[in-house]
């Protein structure tokens, strides 16, 4: 990972997070928005603009692809670039979740 | 039945042009094109309760199906799209967030720069080299001129609308809590553009005091300012960020 991706997308901001990881299966912008809906139960709700844009911009980075367009929408899956990020934002958050565990039993 | 309207809004008051659209709408009047970006047609349509958003960008809808498609996915509608600004239309939600566009800073701060870069930025230049010259050319004639006159109301009423946008910036980044950095190219720029305003001022008040004051270092001052700005510019964009 060069360091450029590193400074801009370690750590990641919570849209970034979960539209990476809903792009570990092959999906479509709005069908991307309707998965986050479904992880986060209805907390995080991503525009259209921000998707757009977010998505733009990680298949620029080379964190996503686009494989198939089907009926104009534009389907897209995960790299093993952007793999290899999402991976280094799991650890970071399994990490900042045990602190938070040990935290609270005290 | 249509009907046109004749609206003015600057380029950091889209969330105002908004409002009007969405007022608009519940007066039963759909948007349908929007020309010269002042002039507005509706068609009259049953009054409804509609969350209107402008988007600001530099690739033309129609050159990207796949965006106009995941739009109407999310339930909006593009009511007009030209030079740089879409209109998109949508029944208001009773959920606010699903009323946006946009739904983090990043995105938002984007579309605030694309603004400050396209459309603000490239009037600081008419401002340097063409109005500046204009005012300092008109003015080195003897004598009150009608031409000057006409040149400096002109560089007043631009440069009011170039400090009323600046302030529009500043509040559209506070109310979102962003922080737009710029590049040492671009504050160079800025640097340029406070030496003419500089420049203007102190041409209007050798104009006013008059006597000697209209002869070559007069004429020459505006230039030397801007001389040292583009200088400032140049240095900082070889010793400074790289990335200008």
């Amino acid at each position: 990972m060069d360091s450029r991706i590193e400074r801009i997308y370690v750590p990641m901001t919570e849209s970034a997070f979960y539209i990476l990881l809903s792009l570990q299966e092959e999906r479509h912008g709005y069908g991307i928005g309707q998965r986050v809906k479904d992880l986060t139960e209805g907390h995080l709700t991503i525009g259209p603009g921000t998707m757009y844009g977010t998505l733009s911009k990680m298949e620029k980075d080379g964190l996503i692809e686009f494989t198939r367009e089907k009926e104009k929408r534009k389907y897209y899956k995960i790299t093993p670039l952007g793999q290899e990020v999402l991976d280094r934002e799991k650890k970071r958050i399994r990490c900042l979740y045990q602190v938070v565990e040990e935290d609270d039993r005290k | 039945m249509t009907k046109t309207c004749f609206r003015f809004f600057t380029i950091t008051d889209y969330e105002k042009e908004e409002q009007w659209l969405h007022a608009m709408f519940l007066k039963g009047w759909k948007l349908v094109s929007v020309r010269f970006q002042c002039i507005y047609t509706f068609t009259q349509t049953e009054p409804a309760d509609m969350a209107v958003r402008l988007e600001y960008s530099d690739i033309p809808l129609k050159t990207r199906p796949d965006y106009e498609v995941m739009m109407k996915d999310y339930g909006w509608e593009c009511l007009s799209s030209g030079a740089g600004w879409n209109y998109f239309a949508r029944p208001t939600d009773a959920q606010p967030v699903n009323n946006e566009l946009f739904t983090d800073d990043v995105s938002r701060l984007s579309m605030i720069r694309k603004i400050f870069q396209k459309r603000y930025l490239v009037l600081f230049l008419v401002l340097i080299f063409l109005i500046l010259p204009a005012v300092v050319t008109t003015g080195f004639e003897k004598g009150m001129n009608a031409l000057f006159i006409g040149w400096i109301v002109l560089a007043g009423i631009y440069i009011f609308a170039l400090a009323y946008c600046g302030i529009g910036f500043q509040k559209l980044l506070k109310k979102y809590d962003l922080k737009m950095d710029m590049t040492p190219s671009v504050r160079g720029l800025m640097v340029c553009a406070l030496a003419a305003v500089v420049s203007i001022l102190f041409l209007i008040a050798a104009y006013l005091v008059g006597g000697a004051f209209r002869d070559f270092w007069l004429a020459a001052l505006p230039w030397v300012l801007c001389g040292i700005g583009l200088l400032a510019l140049m240095i900082y964009t070889t010793t400074g960020n790289i990335d200008a």
